[in-house]
């Protein structure tokens, strides 16, 4: 892929098909990416997010946020037998950092994509800002939902 | 729902934290610290000799930094609140007072700023000798000492200025989403430019016109606001590269 000469945010819409070929790859399923809505004030979070902040012509954060039934499910799918919140969280983690690792190979030197970030409490992590408007695509796998979060500063 | 500029807004909980770790421009350090008490923008506008526009902006640009948010009411405060508007409140105004140049005889240091006073005064009180206070102290504000008549409004672009649309007929917003999408190439990625679009917007000017997801914008969403009608064409133009008429 050769990135964008001049990224915008719009180059940021690279991270759903990133994010899908994360949960081909591993399960053999394609998740299904809905309607996009734009929203004043705080996102809605799932239980487990993994936040990748990024630096350069766009500043912010991208973020994979899903329940603990999705987690579970994909354990099942990597033959993990524990279901605890400390493994729930390592795999959110996993998740992130995989997409965070590509997102990284097809930006290069345009974008920097930092070390993701996992919340297990529906939250923001303090080191992070939430831009007053979100951009946010909510996404279906198997029977789970969750959603690719995307906040820049203005 | 509050008219267009009357939300009020206050700093958050966590200021002196976030401030410590943020750079801004000298307008937007007075604004912030002028919300050590809660303001609506409009009552900014006045105290700092700023646009509605300017305003709007400068709270949408502090909003993003997290420094503010905006205030929200206990059941009991909207009570008092409720109660006090029966009677004839006293008069209040933001003022933005003069910083007091350091007691010595040394031409220099004589324009020197002490420390800005920033805050809600009843108008009796105004003129009274002011007691300078800061919640991080003047000296501790990175490029804060700066006399009151060099507060500046935040700039507006002569363009946007004369943009601005000249009726006051509530725009469609819908054909203007579309429009921006379309020309963003659809998917996620037109979805995006309508994100960056907007991202350039008064937050709060959205949210006092009732619009608080793009999402739910239908074919009789409207916007009625002319500064806000002026900076959604002025963003589709200058980031979409999309001219619409108002």
């Amino acid at each position: 892929m050769i990135p964008a000469p001049s990224l915008s945010a719009e180059d940021l819409a690279v991270f759903a098909p990133l994010a899908k070929r994360y949960f081909e790859t591993i399960s053999g399923d394609v998740p299904e990416f809905g309607e996009s809505s734009i929203d004043l004030g705080e996102p809605e979070l799932g239980m487990l997010t993994g936040f990748i902040p990024v630096e350069g012509p766009v500043h912010g954060w991208v973020a994979i946020t899903f329940d603990p039934d999705l987690a579970d499910e994909m354990l099942s799918v990597l033959e993990e037998p524990r279901r605890d919140e400390e493994t729930r969280r390592d795999l959110a983690g996993e998740i992130v950092s995989t997409i965070a690792s590509n997102a990284r190979w097809h930006f290069g030197k345009h974008l920097t994509v930092k070390p993701a970030v996992v919340t297990a409490n529906a939250s923001i992590p303090a080191e992070l800002n939430a831009s007053p408007l979100i951009f946010q695509v909510p996404f279906q796998w198997r029977a789970f939902t969750g959603s690719l979060l995307i906040s820049l500063t203005p | 729902m509050n008219t267009p500029g009357q939300e009020t807004y206050i700093q958050s909980p966590d200021f002196e934290r976030l401030a410590e770790e943020q750079s801004l421009s000298e307008e937007l350090w007075l604004i912030a610290f002028a919300l050590a008490k809660p303001a609506t923008t409009a009552e900014l506008a006045q105290a700092c000799n700023l646009t509605p526009v300017a305003a709007d902006k400068a709270v949408t640009e502090l909003l993003a930094s997290g420094l503010i948010r905006k205030k929200t009411l206990t059941f009991k405060e909207f009570l008092a609140k409720r109660n006090n508007a029966q009677a004839k409140p006293e008069k209040t105004e933001l003022v933005v007072l003069a910083a007091l140049p350091t007691a010595t005889n040394s031409p220099a240091a004589a324009t020197e700023i002490h420390s800005i006073r920033i805050g809600f005064l009843p108008v009796s009180q105004a003129s009274e000798t002011p007691v300078f206070a800061t919640r991080f102290g003047g000296d501790r504000l990175p490029g804060f000492a700066a006399a009151v008549e060099e507060i500046r409004p935040v700039a507006i672009s002569a363009r946007a200025k004369a943009k601005k649309p000249s009726t006051n007929s509530p725009m469609k917003l819908r054909p203007v989403i579309n429009a921006i999408e379309t020309k963003g190439g659809g998917g996620i990625s037109g979805q995006l430019l309508v994100y960056r679009v907007f991202l350039r917007v008064p937050f709060g000017s959205l949210y006092d016109e009732g619009i608080t997801s793009l999402k739910l914008v239908d074919e009789n969403s409207t916007v009625r606001n002319p500064d806000l009608k002026a900076a959604i064409l002025d963003a589709a133009r200058e980031i979409a590269g999309v001219e619409l008429a108002a």
